[in-house]
């Protein structure tokens, strides 16, 4: 995680707590599931199954398959497709396959 | 359907009449075995391999990879020595198709069960082994595990799990992979290959065959569901009927997810899982349909419940090329010397069979053994 | 058994919610199932929640969308939202429709189909276009809609009116543009001259156009005539390099949005066996649709961007027609007002493709990015490079569905979404054959992601 290069132009938005690699966050409450990892500065999400490269969020539009993350413990979920929810548990992916 | 007008054919019209030694019509696993094994025995043969559209039925893309001898010809002696046999030329074949090639086409030959849902299905499965067993004079090898025994090699069995059966002689291997290895080892030793040619008519010549303007001395009718019409033209009875199997794939699953490979699922060198299949008389259509994708999904849970976290990536549907009794037909046509027949499902599992005995068979190159097996398999048997 | 919908529409933007509209009016039972959490496709995606700062910055042609949502959203139909389409099959009754909803597969019947899923982003296979920071103008857009984020700082680059309007509206929401790269070929301007005549049956539009392609050459830095464009940066986006006139530049920013245009997404008409054409002029393949929406296959319709990409508007009168279509073959509306209305609509419709036609030869891709080469990755989900592809294509593979058996391209979870249109291409230029001899790659389900489990589970119908 670093720096976000993403802001909200919302002012005051409603808050909603995340657990994000079993980390609480509070963020804006409209965002997607792969808008709030941008926002709170995860450049990747997942871990190539094949070349192990980093992967973000794409498309935004549930085409391309690369924000694949685990949701309350549903894996491979695209998580632009998913608006957060309150005590939503987001799992980033750092290796797809545990060797 | 496909033009053959190309390039070729003006070489041909030019040059000679006599270009090719050899036709094969087909480009799925059959042909492009035969092509590699007779290339490899006569490297200064011309052949050709004529192959259909890239839309077109193709069983060898829908295969399940498996090299498997379990059951197979269980009611037919020969069949069952010749799957065998197939079984045990493979790890050579493999050796050198991979280094002709150099694809890895991730064989291996670490032996497959059958898991049996009940104790009837157990026992249905361990008289096929037993009959098997005898066909072979004892060579095929198997045990029947109960269920506890089948947990020792696959843990985390579901509850309705039996048995198994365990054969050390079943292997498995990446049946895409075999196709463009056999497609591209055929290149680079010289096999000419055409695309998108759907043959339409094959003309017998005075010393040869023309399939839609190419000529050859000897054909090979590799065409799969294609083979009955082709057939007739050169007075070959290729009885061959579509038995359409549904299978599904995974996501790529922790490597040693399954221990061994298995008809009811195996998992693929690149992770995934690969599980099937189904057997429907349904024609020509080789959709998914969703009651069989539902079932076949019920059962690898059953079988394995910890499958049921992984996503489906992809589900297919292939035609089976079978004949009546579901054993290959291998057809020399009495009536047209140099035209033969070749019809078979076990594409993977008879590769190094093909691209072995076969091709001798079919260059007059004979083994007595292997001719007796092989000419068992003629089609004979369906004539009453 | 399920109850059998008359008609069942899949997606909820501005063709599909016109269309249950006008079949709802008419006393049919609708269904709509739609991917996303609120109805308005993604042109007016969350329009119904958008707050002011973000209206501000998104501009009137999204607000525009306000009285077309409050009429679906009045309509007497069934409409479930997030609800992801994982199959369609042909039986007796009608369609079989299998969704994913709440994580269990629901199952749905109806007598007739309207797809109107819209239309997705041509892929753009660049250097390093998989690392991460880099994304689509399309996705730019659509955190901006539903999640109201802003880059801090950005390069766009690409072709095409939906890169202008992003560029506009970063600029209204305070985003620092490091530049806008135009990959335009210069020679698109002289093809589209002729169809300026198009574009003048639809002024307002056309000025629209104008001033947003002026405004950004003014007020961003906009350079033109870009090509070999690629991403720098070892495992992330750094920035871009670029050559203009055979010099090369370099800028650096890590978030980069690309851009060149819409194509129809083809899945379920494919899947449901429709004809498929390929078209030329908009370089894409699409459903075969008439005038009415329909389809080669019987009782299947299509409207909207599903179709063509035609735009918005477009879409709800496709929608429209399709819905007006349907309730007068099955009877329930006759009335002579009902059917001049339907002529109109299709006038109107016939009209505004001919001036889309100016659009789309301006905003052709350019030649050099549907050639990707070397290790461009062409099929992310697998990552298969463009080398390997096109050395099986030169070695005369088949097409398409052989080389994807061969190199696995294809075969990940986007179904071949991003690398179909490439591969096609890759094939083509590699045979030397023309793209509508290259049979697109063969669809399968499941159209969206499903576990064994929730397979296994199912419904019953």
């Amino acid at each position: 995680m670093t720096d976000s290069l993403f802001s909200c132009l919302i002012e005051n938005p409603l808050q909603c707590t995340v657990v994000v690699n079993n980390v609480e966050h509070q963020v804006p409450a409209q965002l997607s599931v792969a808008g709030a990892l941008l926002y709170l500065g995860h450049r990747q999400v997942r871990q190539h199954s094949v070349s192990g490269e980093a992967r973000a969020p794409f498309c935004h539009m549930g085409v391309c398959f690369e924000c694949l993350v685990t949701i309350n413990k549903g894996q491979q979920q695209r998580a632009c497709l998913q608006q957060v929810m309150p005590n939503m548990r987001i799992d980033t992916v750092t290796k797809e396959l545990t060797q | 359907m496909g033009t053959c007008k190309n390039e070729l054919l003006v070489n041909l019209v030019d040059q000679q009449l006599d270009h090719y030694d050899w036709i094969i019509v087909g480009g799925g696993l059959v042909g492009a075995s035969i092509a590699y094994g007779l290339i490899q025995k006569k490297p200064h043969l011309r052949i050709l391999v004529l192959d259909g559209e890239d839309t077109d039925h193709r069983a060898s893309v829908g295969n399940f990879g498996l090299i498997w001898v379990q059951g197979k010809g269980f009611d037919f002696p020969a069949y069952a020595k010749w799957s065998l046999k197939g079984a045990d030329l493979w790890p050579n074949f493999a050796n050198q198709l991979s280094q002709t090639s150099h694809i890895d086409i991730a064989y291996e030959r670490r032996g497959g069960l059958e898991f049996a849902l009940n104790q009837r299905h157990l026992k249905a499965l361990s008289e096929e082994m037993a009959a098997m067993s005898h066909h072979t004079q004892g060579d095929f090898q198997y045990t029947v595990l109960d269920r506890n025994a089948a947990l020792d090699m696959q843990p985390g069995l579901g509850e309705s799990v039996a048995g198994a059966i365990y054969s050390p002689q079943d292997g498995q291997v990446n049946p895409l992979y075999l196709l463009a290895a056999l497609h591209k080892a055929n290149q680079l030793l010289g096999v000419k290959y055409q695309p998108r040619c759907v043959v339409k008519r094959i003309e017998v010549l005075a010393q040869g065959f023309d399939a839609d303007g190419f000529v050859a001395k000897k054909i090979v009718l590799c065409a799969g569901l294609d083979n009955e019409r082709l057939g007739k033209q050169l007075g070959m009875h290729l009885p061959v009927n579509p038995v359409k199997g549904q299978m599904l794939i995974t996501q790529r699953a922790t490597p040693g997810t399954l221990k061994y490979a298995s008809p009811q699922m195996r998992q693929t060198g690149d992770g995934t899982i690969q599980i099937g299949g189904s057997h429907e008389h349904s024609g020509l259509d080789d959709r998914s349909s969703l009651d069989v994708m539902q079932t076949i999904a019920q059962e690898a849970v059953a079988v394995l419940p910890e499958l049921a976290q992984l996503q489906l990536v992809r589900s297919w549907g292939a035609l089976r090329v079978m004949s009546p009794d579901g054993a290959p037909i291998y057809q020399r046509s009495q009536n047209h010397k140099g035209a033969f027949g070749v019809c078979c499902h076990s594409g993977v599992t008879l590769a190094a069979a093909h691209a072995g005995p076969l091709s001798s068979w079919l260059l007059d190159d004979p083994n007595e053994d292997y001719k007796l097996l092989i000419e068992a398999m003629n089609n004979d048997r369906f004539t009453v | 058994m399920n109850k059998i919908y008359d008609y069942l529409i899949i997606g909820a933007g501005p063709a599909g919610m016109a269309g249950a509209i006008e079949a709802s009016k008419a006393a049919l039972s609708v269904l709509v199932l739609d991917q996303a959490s609120s109805a308005g496709g993604q042109i007016y995606r969350n329009l119904g929640q958008t707050k002011p700062q973000q209206a501000f910055v998104l501009g009137n042609d999204y607000l525009a969308g306000r009285p077309l949502l409050a009429e679906f959203m009045a309509a007497n139909c069934d409409y479930k939202p997030q609800a992801q389409v994982w199959h369609i099959e042909t039986h007796e009754q009608g369609f079989i429709v299998s969704a994913l909803i709440n994580g269990e597969s629901t199952t749905y019947v109806a007598s007739h189909l309207l797809l109107a899923h819209g239309a997705m982003e041509r892929p753009m296979a660049i250097p390093g276009w998989h690392k991460p920071g880099v994304m689509t103008a399309g996705a730019g857009q659509i955190l901006l809609k539903s999640s109201g984020l802003l880059p801090k700082e950005v390069i766009l680059a690409g072709s095409g009116p939906l890169l202008l309007l992003l560029a506009q509206q970063y600029r209204a929401g305070g985003v620092t543009i490091k530049a806008l790269l135009d990959t335009t070929p210069k020679a698109n301007y002289w093809r589209a001259l002729p169809w300026l005549v198009a574009g003048l049956t639809t002024p307002k539009q056309l000025i629209k156009g104008l001033w947003l392609t002026l405004a950004q050459r003014i007020k961003v830095p906009y350079i033109t005539g870009v090509s070999d464009l690629q991403i720098t940066g070892e495992h992330s986006a750094c920035g871009v390099r670029y050559t203009v006139a055979g010099t090369v530049h370099n800028i650096a920013c890590e978030v980069i949005m690309l851009h060149q245009g819409l194509i129809s997404e083809t899945q379920m008409g494919q899947l449901l066996g429709c004809s498929q054409r390929w078209s030329d002029v908009k370089q894409c393949w699409h459903t075969q649709v008439g005038a009415a929406g329909q389809t080669s296959v019987a009782k299947i319709q299509v409207a909207g961007d599903a179709g063509a990409v035609g735009g918005g508007y477009v879409a709800q009168l496709q929608g429209r027609i399709a819905g007006l279509t349907r309730a007068h073959n099955a009877g329930k509306i006759q009335t002579r007002q009902s059917k001049v209305r339907l002529i109109w609509l299709k006038l109107r419709v016939k009209q505004l493709n001919w001036a889309q036609g100016l659009v789309e030869r301006l905003y052709q891709p350019a030649k050099w990015l549907s050639k990707p080469s070397g290790c461009t990755i062409v099929c992310r989900c697998e990552q298969v490079s463009a080398a390997t592809i096109t050395s099986i294509a030169s070695a005369g593979c088949a097409g398409v569905n052989q080389l994807k058996g061969f190199t696995r391209a294809g075969m990940g979870p986007c179904q071949g979404r991003q690398c179909g249109l490439n591969m096609g291409y890759l094939v083509a230029n590699a045979q030397n054959r023309p793209m509508s001899k290259v049979q697109p790659l063969s669809v399968r389900p499941p159209l969206s992601p499903i576990s064994l489990g929730q397979l296994a589970k199912g419904t019953d119908w």
